[in-house]
């Protein structure tokens, strides 16, 4: 996800003992086979990474080496001594550390009261001095800068993923496993987190990195393990020889066509789909979280979203279908002006969503699919008295033919449903109907690849039909392949709106950390078209882009990889 | 004769105790992320344990064991519900006020009007002689000195102590323990008996030092008044202390008045602290909630499931 | 997360048919909600009995315990069990009596589901029964002898459910402008509309001609609920029911209904959604409020004829335990409302019988209660289907 400079000391596959060792790990959930016969091991000084499509089975690998789930059969080695594991607190006795990626710190405390929940195994108090002083001791020790009185709920999340960090040091973690832990991080947060690690490894730490960017496992991995369907489809291999295709191709076991490089300019006499002028509002705690947005999105185009988590995404995208009130600008869908009238006027103008936190925000447990259905767009249903259940049921099935993606059965109720599959649920609400503006956040958010490129496919089409899109993602290639415009953002300020065909991971990531602001840029429609010649020219600046998208740039431009 | 501002300060203090003892047994539940609706309850229950065991053994001590016992027996009946099973604290917590109701009419019955040797007020040398002062704050029964200690106590133990830190994690964010090898069910079932062993303190002392009686349903909604003085408390077992006075104020209010000869309706003055209750929420509004510990806003947000 | 990067330019695609799924059936997998609809009817059938049998060994439990209170109370719990059964079930008087507790116990239950319906947590049907029968009381006082029967029956009611209405909506309000959680302020406001009642019957309202605890004159006849035909019961069980078959049919057939729940699920969801948030959790609140001033009305003009001190004896408290044990569902809540009326009824067998106080019966219920709320149908959600 950015330019990683670090070098992995060249060849450092040692042949020493592994620090830990799994053999034959297998778990069956009911009908599930979450893993099957899996092995995989880290030795001292090494970065070994784990990747994986969604339900590859990741989760539940680590869940077993860290105690949270008992395998089925097979066995755990730490330093050659065969160990089980029964609890998080026996595998952090063994020396095996975690680095979750929703991390777990209690926001409300200090960093010594977090410490102390791991570090301050007996006594009256916390002796909250004493910790602090070794919490800084070790911080400059290691290398890793920490406030131990700091709130956890002030520090930004590369200062949280530290903080964490040190803290599973701290208990005397010879392993450290990284879930996902650059997935909410900006470009140079991502540069000096591998820092960290190649410190670590340097140090003799095993660590295990687990992620879904090509680029990074190349970066910073001495070795790669590929998990597929529950079982190991690459083990242990040194991955700088790999191609990117071969990687993808391992993880999802077949190749993924890909999005049409054609984009025809779509003609569109109707007002601006989305139209924000100088836009403010304030966040959930009262602080103001967007500043000042002047931002169009025309009918026909996609403008993507791009910006370190918590940069005032959600409360973009919450300000432009109502749902968030402005304290100052004006926000105008298809040419209505909401002022105050909330999500309502939002539905009215022609705005639908696919929110960043479904869950809490758009899902109601207790319902049945069909009924979120009817609850997406309630006043096309009503009947003299209540709604029309059969309608809503035709609506739904038309749809499903529609977008064709997989939708659970009408009848299921949410509560049952894992996120993707209620992810599905929210696309297909969205992408199912005639909207002039659709704001999407995180499309493809729990999804495989397939249905990601379905998704893709779809913001398109909807694109083709003359809709505006807003499209916010972490996902820089995603955002690459799919948007006109790329709007980026950094603490709630719009940065630079950039075409997408021209720019590149270096000008968007110095967007993203508030580098130079570029001036908005005209509507879409005047923009090129991107292409895949002017998609791989730009490539060329980017020597480590090594993921999917420069391989697909290599394979149509003939390139010979990096 | 002394003026109306001392008799209604020092009756707030005396009165104001046993709700302070609930409000900080409720503050302990609530920090571990576990609402107590049974601390209605949980009060009247061990007012009786403590009006029954000082009848029978003599002495008002073995009565506020009794009493702590009560209550801390009662909440674990919610702690079972709530922590073990699940269910809807609202819910289980009236259950649980319920059964304490009908328990304490069966078995009080019999003590009604029975005379004990109560914990009577005791005057602390020297210092109730300070003019003002020395009236309000040290003319009480010992309960209500050891209240001037708990609440401290209370909050010394939430905010630097190590177990403190477990029932604070477990209100903010219970995974974190799990984390750490902590059970969460263990500490929330501690910090709810904890909670309701004040809560039967309090009632103690309503039946041993306050009313030196016994009689049906005598708490009268103490308990749910301590709820209140949590939220609004945000939590801090200080500010329970000084909101627990405002209400022992208001109950004051109404004797120190009639026995003035002011002829205003008992049953307006005996509204009051309900009223002043609501008036104090609704004046620090939502901002209060925004203090609550994060697991327990989210029983206070999903409630009928 | 993003699980995986889409490739951005591959090959040309396979045109608009979606990429085949993934090969394995691993947990998320579009394969896996598919389940079939056949079996269930037949699992639904082992559920109900399971069901059932969960609550006799609840109710069972729950009797359990109370025969060991009584035991320690020194009653004879199989004497006590005898009287009760016979003086409660084996006479008309007191199955009608069962009845006639029933009528304001479902009217309260209901004051709890349809708030419930939308999340919220009405525990201020006692002082909703209270400002019921104090509205009914006062139009009574001043129209009773005046105005033909039936209309000041009519007069009776809708005050009374125009009061229970403004009663909850208060507390609905002040949820909704300055935060206060509904079931706290309900509460409080329970014992505010108790000391309201006692001012009343106190000094204004006070029956000058009364002897003994103070009461409020008693009702003229027109005023007075009609019987059902030569049975002791009187037409406030019907009011019941008819409320009830209103209830279900708003909340299970209506656009209205089919919001709250919405809102019950995840309010944020329903705002999003555009729905009137702060209409509807109030327009439940009222619709609860108002069955519970109609309860307090039934009570006071089916039974009481008079204000008095003791006049509700806690059927707002029973009636929110009815609703819990019915699991907010309007047809259970019958059932669960009678199932209450018949504890509350063998209670004043119990005091007369076995000389112990009427209370005692909480403790039953209490008991039944904490055995339904722990150990049956765990579920998490009570959401039914539509």
């Amino acid at each position: 996800m950015s330019t990683v400079t670090v070098e992995a000391p060249g060849g450092s596959t040692t042949t020493a003992e592994p620090l830990l060792s799994v053999t034959g790990f297998t778990k069956r959930f009911g009908e599930v086979l979450a893993n099957s016969d899996v092995s995989f091991d880290v030795r001292p000084g090494e970065v070994h990474a784990l990747i994986g499509e969604n339900g590859a089975g990741k989760s539940t690998l680590l869940k077993l080496v860290y105690g949270m789930y008992k395998p089925d059969s097979g066995e755990m080695r730490v330093a050659g001594e065969k160990v089980a594991v029964g609890s998080p607190t026996q595998a952090r006795a063994l020396g095996i550390g975690m680095v979750f990626q929703d991390l777990r710190l209690v926001p409300a405390f200090t960093v010594t009261e977090n410490y102390a929940l791991a570090l301050a195994r007996s006594g009256v108090t916390i002796q909250a001095r004493e910790l602090s002083r070794r919490i800084a001791a070790a911080s400059e020790s290691y290398g890793l800068a920490v406030e131990p009185d700091a709130l956890v709920r002030h520090l930004s999340i590369g200062e949280r993923q530290r903080t964490e960090i040190l803290k599973v040091l701290m208990t005397g973690a010879r392993i450290v496993i990284l879930d996902e832990p650059t997935s909410v991080l900006a470009p140079t947060e991502v540069d000096a987190l591998f820092a960290m690690v190649s410190r670590l490894r340097a140090q003799g730490f095993g660590i295990v990195i687990v992620t879904h960017k090509l680029a990074e496992v190349r970066a910073i991995a001495d070795r790669v393990t590929v998990l597929r369907g529950g079982r190991v489809v690459l083990a242990g291999t040194d991955p700088k020889p790999m191609t990117d295709a071969e990687l993808v191709e391992a993880m999802v076991g077949q190749t993924v066509a890909a999005l049409p490089a054609e984009r025809p300019t779509v003609a569109s006499e109707a007002p601006p789909a989305l139209e924000l002028v100088g836009v403010s509002a304030l966040g959930d705690r009262g602080v103001t979280a967007l500043h000042d947005v002047t931002l169009t999105v025309s009918p026909g185009e996609i403008v993507g979203v791009a910006g370190v988590a918590g940069s005032g995404q959600r409360e973009l995208c919450e300000v432009a279908v109502g749902a968030r009130p402005t304290s100052a600008g004006t926000v105008r869908v298809s040419g209505r002006e909401l002022g105050r009238g909330g999500p309502t006027a939002g539905l009215t103008a022609g705005a639908v969503d696919v929110p960043e936190d479904p869950v809490n925000d758009a899902v109601v447990p207790t319902l049945t699919v069909l009924e979120h259905m009817a609850l997406g767009h309630l006043r096309a249903f009503l009947r003299r008295i209540g709604l029309d259940w059969g309608r809503v049921g035709r609506h739904t099935s038309d749809i499903n033919e529609k977008v064709q993606l997989r939708m659970a059965p009408p009848h299921r109720r949410v509560a049952d449903l894992s996120g993707g599959n209620i992810q599905r649920v929210m696309l297909s609400r969205a992408l199912g109907r005639d909207a002039s503006l659709v704001v999407a956040a995180y499309p493809s958010r729990g999804l495989d690849i397939a249905t990601t490129r379905r998704t893709q496919e779809l913001l398109l089409a909807r694109r083709a039909d003359g809709a505006g899109l807003l499209v916010v993602s972490e996902d820089l290639d995603e955002l690459m392949s799919v948007a006109d415009r790329i709007a980026v953002f950094c603490a709630g300020r719009l940065t630079g709106v950039v075409p997408a065909a021209t720019t590149n991971r270096q000008e968007l990531g110095a967007l993203m950390t508030g580098g130079v602001a570029v001036p908005a840029a005209t509507p879409a429609a005047a923009d090129p078209v991107p292409t895949a010649e002017t998609a791989a020219a730009d490539g060329t600046g980017d020597e480590t882009a090594t993921d999917a998208a420069a391989v697909a740039k290599d394979a149509q431009t003939g390139g010979e990889g990096s | 004769m002394s003026s109306l501002a001392v008799d209604v300060l020092s009756g707030a203090v005396v009165g104001g105790t046993a709700i302070m003892f609930a409000g900080l047994g409720e503050t302990v539940s609530e920090r571990a992320g576990v609402i107590n609706l049974g601390t209605e309850g949980c009060m009247l229950g061990g007012a009786l344990a403590a009006y029954a065991a000082t009848a029978t053994s003599g002495s008002p001590w073995v009565g506020v064991l009794a009493g702590i016992g009560a209550g801390a027996a009662l909440a674990a009946v919610h702690a079972v519900l709530v922590v073990a099973r699940k269910a809807n604290q609202f819910a289980a917590g009236l259950t649980v006020m319920f059964f304490a109701l009908g328990l304490t009419s069966l078995f009080g019955a019999a003590y009604v009007g029975r005379q004990i040797n109560s914990l009577d007020p005791w005057d602390v040398p020297g210092l109730s002689s300070i003019p003002w002062v020395g009236e309000i704050l040290f003319t009480h029964d010992p309960l209500t000195y050891l209240s001037f200690f708990v609440a401290p106590a209370v909050w010394w133990l939430l905010y630097r102590s190590r177990v403190g830190l477990l029932v604070r994690t477990a209100g903010e964010h219970s995974e974190v323990l799990l984390v750490h090898g902590y059970s969460t069910s263990t500490v929330r079932y501690a910090s709810v008996i904890a909670g309701g062993g004040l809560c039967g303190l309090g009632g103690a002392h309503l039946s041993i030092a306050y009313s030196n009686a016994w009689f049906e349903n005598m708490t009268v909604g103490r308990g749910f008044i301590a709820v209140a003085l949590v939220i609004f408390a945000t939590w801090n077992p200080l500010r329970v202390m000084a909101g627990s006075y405002l209400f022992g104020a208001a109950l004051a209010l109404s004797p120190a008045l009639q026995a003035r000869g002011y002829g205003i309706n008992q049953f307006a003055l005996d509204a009051i602290p309900f009223v002043v209750t609501i008036l104090v929420l609704a004046v620090l509004g939502k901002r209060t909630l925004l203090a609550a510990p994060d697991e327990l806003r989210r029983v206070f947000e999903t409630r009928t499931a | 997360m993003t699980e995986a990067t889409i490739p951005a330019q591959f090959s040309p695609p396979d045109a608009a048919t979606a990429a085949p799924p993934p090969a394995s059936g691993a947990p998320g997998a579009p394969g896996a909600p598919g389940s079939p609809a056949a079996p269930a009817a037949e699992s639904r059938l082992a559920g109900i009995g399971r069901g059932l049998g969960r609550w006799a060994a609840a109710l069972g439990a729950a009797l359990v315990v109370f025969t060991v209170l009584l035991l320690a109370k020194g009653a004879n719990p199989f004497t006590v069990y005898a009287d009760v059964w016979t003086s409660t079930f084996t006479n008309t008087p007191s199955i009608e009596q069962i009845f006639v507790k029933a009528a304001p116990l479902l009217l309260g239950a209901l004051a709890v589901v349809v708030p419930a319906r939308a999340g919220l947590v009405n525990v201020g049907g006692e002082g909703q029964i209270v400002i019921g029968a104090v509205a009914a009381g006062g139009i009574a006082l001043a129209f009773d002898d005046k105005l033909g029967g039936g209309l000041v029956v009519v007069l009776m009611v809708v005050a009374a459910m125009a009061a229970g209405a403004a009663w909850a909506g208060l507390a609905a309000l002040l949820r909704l402008t300055v935060g206060i959680n509904e079931a706290v302020s309900t509460l409080l406001m329970n014992y505010i509309a108790l000391d309201i009642l006692l001012y009343l019957i106190y000094s204004p309202w006070k029956d000058p001609d009364g002897t003994g605890q103070p009461t409020s004159a008693e009702l003229a006849d027109p005023a007075k609920l009609p019987y059902l035909g030569m049975s002791a019961v009187h037409v406030g069980f019907v009011f019941a029911l008819i409320a009830t078959a209103v209830v279900f049919v708003l909340l299970r057939y209506t656009t209205w209904g089919f919001r709250l729940r919405v809102i019950g699920g995840n309010p944020e969801a329903a705002r999003r959604a555009g729905l009137p948030v702060a209409l509807l959790l109030l327009s439940a609140m009222l619709v609860g409020g108002a069955l519970a001033g109609l309860a307090g009305m039934v009570h006071f003009a089916g039974v009481e004829y008079k204000l008095r001190t003791g006049i509700t004896t806690n059927f707002g408290y029973i009636a929110f335990l009815a609703s819990w044990l019915a699991r907010h569902n309007p047809l259970s809540v019958v059932v669960a409302a009678l199932a209450l009326a018949a504890i509350t009824v063998a209670g004043d067998s119990l005091q007369l019988d076995a000389g112990l106080p009427a209370a005692t019966v909480n403790i039953l219920m209490g008991l039944v209660l904490i055995a339904v709320l722990g150990w049956t149908a765990r579920r998490k959600s009570g959401g039914n289907a539509r």
